[in-house]
């Protein structure tokens, strides 16, 4: 007699949101790689996330991130639906793709709170945001403007610039 | 003349002694049928030291006895067993029991095969699996078939071998999964050096290499630095590359195949390539959204669904009305919470 073997298949992982879990892993070393004014660095941080199209990425910040800290700062993680309600001692408002047209707004309103704007269209480097999102090759990476930082009172360490695929000085 | 009488009596004595079972390989024999393997063993090896060793088929009643010991160590048994049919064959000079004592061999030989298949199917140790599978292979060519063709056996062995890799990398520790999943392709590698068309191979290869680029992205601790992220999703990128070809080649082979849709929908998402990911995409909301539909009727408060839905009528299938509809719904399952 002979034992038969079946043809067993592997399975496939579900579907998942790599792009999503791969913005949420960078805001966070956004957190840990910028610094913020003296005033800013006590209390909650709060990492924003701006329109529906984030929710995901809040979702991941949500899973990875709620109780953990920077420093000795706790990370809050908060999704705005509107403008109206995002909360400005956000340290981070990340700025979903529908959301990229008020940049140039909240760029100068979220200046004076020190928050640093990250975005994921194109071209809203010029628009105001201080770290955005782009694609390079098949790579999900990120480019820096550091004018637009240093306006925001925030200092970007060298590592973040150095690993960037493109910086605004 | 009587004395050559008594002579011809006494010979055909014996042969009816021999003949009904008074010769040691006759009572071998006895204790065989009894089921008495023990009696038996002993009574075949002292029939090998007599004139009996002569007889082709008392080695053939050896390696049957000795096939059929279940106590002490089987391998040597089943070792000893084909020996004896293999001698048994050799002084079978005039060939009378070739095509017999080869069925015998090829029978036993069967036994490392299966040794294989549960060592791999229940007790899950692959390694000694490949040994006996590797044994039975070596066997069957220097004892029965220098020529014979393992193609279609390679085929099932190592398609088994490499889905079973795979299977086990799910469940062990994040450090252990890649090199079970390298263990899986190169398993799978074995089958489509012999059909590149395989599609089981193909797909569990490209499963095996879509799974390790989402575990790039998926699996480190949060608090990853800059640098392993940068270096991550290169390796992300490296393995949903991989994984593409064979997937393609499984879409060639089965084209309806949602799996094989699923995994390349995933790779060209985790590759940014937007043109070929919605291409899939759209593909695979037209047939889910009548299910996602029905089930937000069934369950109102499922909120992944419902994320499913806008994202639907966003992109793949635009409906502003409708995406708005059901992102305002979702804002207000998460107010309530």
């Amino acid at each position: 007699m002979t034992f038969s073997l079946t043809r067993l298949s592997a399975e496939t992982n579900q579907m998942k949101d790599t792009r999503s879990m791969v913005k949420a892993l960078y805001i966070y070393t956004f957190a840990t790689l910028v610094e913020w004014p003296p005033d800013r660095r006590s209390g909650d941080f709060i990492i924003g996330v701006y329109g529906f199209g984030g929710l995901d990425v809040y979702d991941e910040l949500k899973s990875r991130y709620s109780e953990k800290y920077i420093g000795s700062q706790e990370i809050v993680i908060q999704n705005f639906r509107n403008k109206n309600d995002i909360n400005p001692k956000s340290h981070i408002l990340f700025v979903a793709s529908e959301k990229s047209k008020e940049i140039v707004v909240l760029s100068k309103s979220m200046q004076q709170n020190n928050t640093l704007l990250v975005a994921e269209s194109e071209g809203s480097l010029k628009t105001g945001a201080c770290v955005n999102f782009i694609v390079v090759g098949n790579q999900q990476k990120y480019e820096v403007n550091k004018r637009n930082a240093n306006k925001h009172n925030l200092v970007i360490s060298s590592k973040l610039t150095d690993l960037a695929a493109k910086v605004v000085q | 003349m009587i004395r050559l009488k008594n002579i011809l009596t006494l010979l055909v004595i014996c042969l009816g002694t021999m003949a009904y079972g008074q010769s040691w390989t006759g009572q071998a024999y006895q204790f065989y049928r009894a089921n008495d393997f023990e009696s038996a063993q002993v009574a075949i090896d002292s029939a090998i030291t007599t004139i009996e060793r002569h007889d082709p088929q008392t080695w053939q009643l050896r390696g049957i006895i000795y096939r059929s010991i279940t106590a002490g160590d089987s391998l040597c048994n089943r070792q000893i067993a084909l020996e004896s049919f293999v001698y048994a064959r050799e002084i079978d000079k005039e060939g009378v029991y070739t095509d017999k004592i080869n069925q015998y061999i090829s029978n036993t030989l069967i036994r490392y095969y299966n040794n294989a298949v549960q060592l791999l199917v229940e007790d899950k140790n692959f390694d000694r699996s490949i040994e006996f599978y590797e044994l039975y292979k070596e066997k069957y060519t220097s004892l029965l078939d220098p020529a014979h063709d393992f193609d279609q056996r390679d085929i099932e062995y190592y398609t088994a071998l490499g889905a079973e890799y795979q299977n086990k990398s799910e469940i062990v520790p994040q450090a252990d999964k890649n090199d079970l999943r390298i263990k899986s392709i190169n398993a799978c590698q074995k089958v489509l050096a012999i059909d590149s068309m395989d599609f089981q191979a193909n797909f569990n290869s490209g499963i095996a290499y879509y799974n390790m680029g989402v575990d790039y992205i998926v699996a480190p601790d949060p608090e990853i630095s800059i640098e392993e992220l940068v270096l991550n999703t290169k390796r992300a990128e490296e393995a949903f590359l991989k994984a593409i070809p064979y997937l393609k080649r499984c879409e060639l082979i089965q084209p309806d195949h949602m799996d094989t849709k699923v995994a390349l929908m995933g790779c060209y998402y985790g590759l940014n390539n937007d043109e070929k990911y919605l291409k899939y995409q759209t593909d695979l909301d037209k047939i889910n959204l009548p299910k996602y539909l029905k089930r937000y009727e069934t369950h109102p408060t499922d909120e992944d669904n419902i994320k499913e839905i806008v994202r639907i009528y966003t992109y793949t299938m635009p409906n502003e009305n409708e995406a708005e509809k059901y992102r305002n719904i979702l804002y207000d399952l998460r107010m309530k919470e």
